[in-house]
């Protein structure tokens, strides 16, 4: 802890110095962390080896059920041995992570850009705008999320990974725009914005250009755990037993786990889980360090100038 | 290691958590029972009776707090980061203010912000219930309970439910503004 506020305070010194652009910071801060630099790297080649080895899979082929080829253990032909469906885990392995990963960044972003347009208008702008903002959103948290997915699902006849992501998207931005829009609400009362405002400077250009860069960390935060947390999102669709080939396999196999016979595919795609959670967390955190010196800099020059 | 924690309790998912913890200490070291509220054939209102009670309720509830703090640490730790950064911080110290006072007083209030934010949402989830979490167990709670009656189509049950963590909602909405602005006076909602 001491020693990261040493390293900040360092970067700070040298920031003020020689002004590197923001993507330099971010560079040299990744660098300095091997941690997260090693999870870096680690996430890269796990995903462009999903993605790149999904491409020569054919689904169709994974989900057939063949019954000679119940429990077989990993062989040349199946990598990782096969399941109670005589279907090739490592194929469903990979098709589920790439879907996972798919829906999981895609409902981290789409809720991401919802939440923070809401809840930096509401907080911003505050008064009549805020109330009513804000009445919507308590409108969305009433609604029970479990019952609204089970109905959409059954609702949307084929649905893909694009449709699930809109579907869990309307009902999982709430929590975003509020936790931005009480950070907003205090942002607005602070000397700066009022000098902004002062100016003349236009209401947007204050909302992105100098209250959002000052929101950065707590935004940072909340994507990260949301993309953790998202990752693992749509096994709601196994409810209604819509069964597409996901990584919610491994919620199939949690029974298996309790007669502790084939916990190494769980343990396999647990570590895929933790460590892409894990390095993703990394780099965001640095990325955040990264911006909150640019906007520690850009207040300073607004300061100056 | 208390970033560490954080780190594994956020890439865990709660389900494999709550799985692993129930093979741990309900069936590996035999400690607490394995599912249900409360042992069968107790008489209601004795002392053994609240203690089954109480025993019953550990595991699980250990199982989702140590995987819903994991959000909280990050948020304060964040905007502690944020806080020590700004020049007030520098002035008390300057001042000769003690570092716990300044943490304390100066830190902490200032980054208690995102917390309050999400304190009313936590208690709806309280009163809502985790699905996973009692479906693992197989612990008699609100979750489940919405679940079944949703599957069995039993819409009285669902209604009254759903109107429940309404008001549950709405009410945590209130609580979280008026945290809010006790947190941050200046924030001023009308």
């Amino acid at each position: 802890m001491a020693k990261e506020i040493l390293e900040m305070e360092s970067g700070a010194v040298q920031d003020a110095s020689d002004s590197p652009t923001g993507l330099r910071v971010l560079w040299r801060e990744l660098v300095r962390d091997k941690l997260a630099l090693g999870s870096l790297i680690f996430l890269i080649l796990l995903m462009s080896f999903v993605y790149g080895i999904s491409l020569f899979l054919d689904q169709e082929e994974i989900v057939r059920v063949d019954l000679f080829e119940i429990h077989k253990p990993p062989s040349e032909e199946f990598w990782l041995g096969t399941d109670y469906g005589g279907r090739d885990v490592f194929g469903q392995l990979i098709i589920g992570t790439r879907n996972s990963l798919s829906i999981g960044i895609l409902v981290t972003l789409m809720t991401g850009i919802i939440g923070i347009g809401v809840g930096l208008c509401a907080g911003y702008f505050g008064g009549h705008v805020d109330n009513v903002l804000m009445r919507v959103v308590d409108f969305f948290m009433i609604l029970p999320f479990l019952m609204l997915v089970i109905v959409f699902v059954a609702l949307v006849p084929k649905y893909t990974i694009v449709s699930f992501s809109l579907i869990m998207t309307a009902f999982l931005w709430m929590g975003k725009a509020r936790l931005i829009r009480s950070k907003a609400l205090a942002e607005r009362e602070l000397d700066y914005v009022q000098a902004s405002k002062t100016l003349g400077t236009s209401n947007l250009k204050i909302m992105f250009g100098h209250v959002l860069p000052n929101l950065s960390s707590i935004i940072v935060v909340t994507m990260t755990l949301n993309l953790a947390s998202n990752i693992g999102l749509e096994f709601w669709s196994v409810l209604p037993r819509i069964w597409i080939s996901r990584i919610n396999t491994q919620f199939r196999y949690l029974d298996e786990l309790c007669n502790k016979s084939t916990n190494i595919r769980i343990s396999l795609v647990d570590l895929g889980f933790s460590c892409s959670t894990y390095s993703l967390t990394h780099v965001k955190r640095t990325k955040c360090r990264g911006s909150i010196k640019k906007s520690n800099r850009c207040k300073a020059k607004e300061r100056l100038g | 290691m208390i970033t560490s924690y954080t780190y594994i309790g956020f890439a865990t998912p709660l389900f494999i958590f709550a799985l692993v913890i129930l093979w741990f200490f309900g069936y590996y070291l035999g400690w607490f029972p394995t599912g249900g509220s409360v042992a069968p054939g107790l008489e209601p209102g004795t002392f053994e009776y609240v203690m089954s009670k109480f025993n019953h309720l550990i595991l699980p509830s250990l199982a989702i707090a140590l995987i819903s703090t994991v959000g909280t640490v990050q948020y304060l730790r964040n905007e502690i980061i944020d806080t020590k950064e700004k020049d007030f911080i520098l002035t008390a110290r300057a001042k000769g203010a003690p570092k716990s006072r300044v943490y304390n007083r100066h830190i902490f209030r200032n980054s208690l912000l995102p917390i309050a934010a999400f304190i009313g949402y936590e208690i709806t989830l309280l009163i809502s219930g985790t699905v996973f979490v009692e479906k693992i167990f197989s612990y008699p709670g609100m979750g489940q309970l919405f679940l079944e009656s949703i599957l069995v189509r039993d819409y009285t049950v669902v209604t009254a439910l759903v109107l429940l963590t309404g008001v549950a909602t709405v009410l945590g909405a209130l609580l979280s503004d008026i945290a809010l602005s006790i947190v941050d006076p200046r924030i001023r909602i009308k």
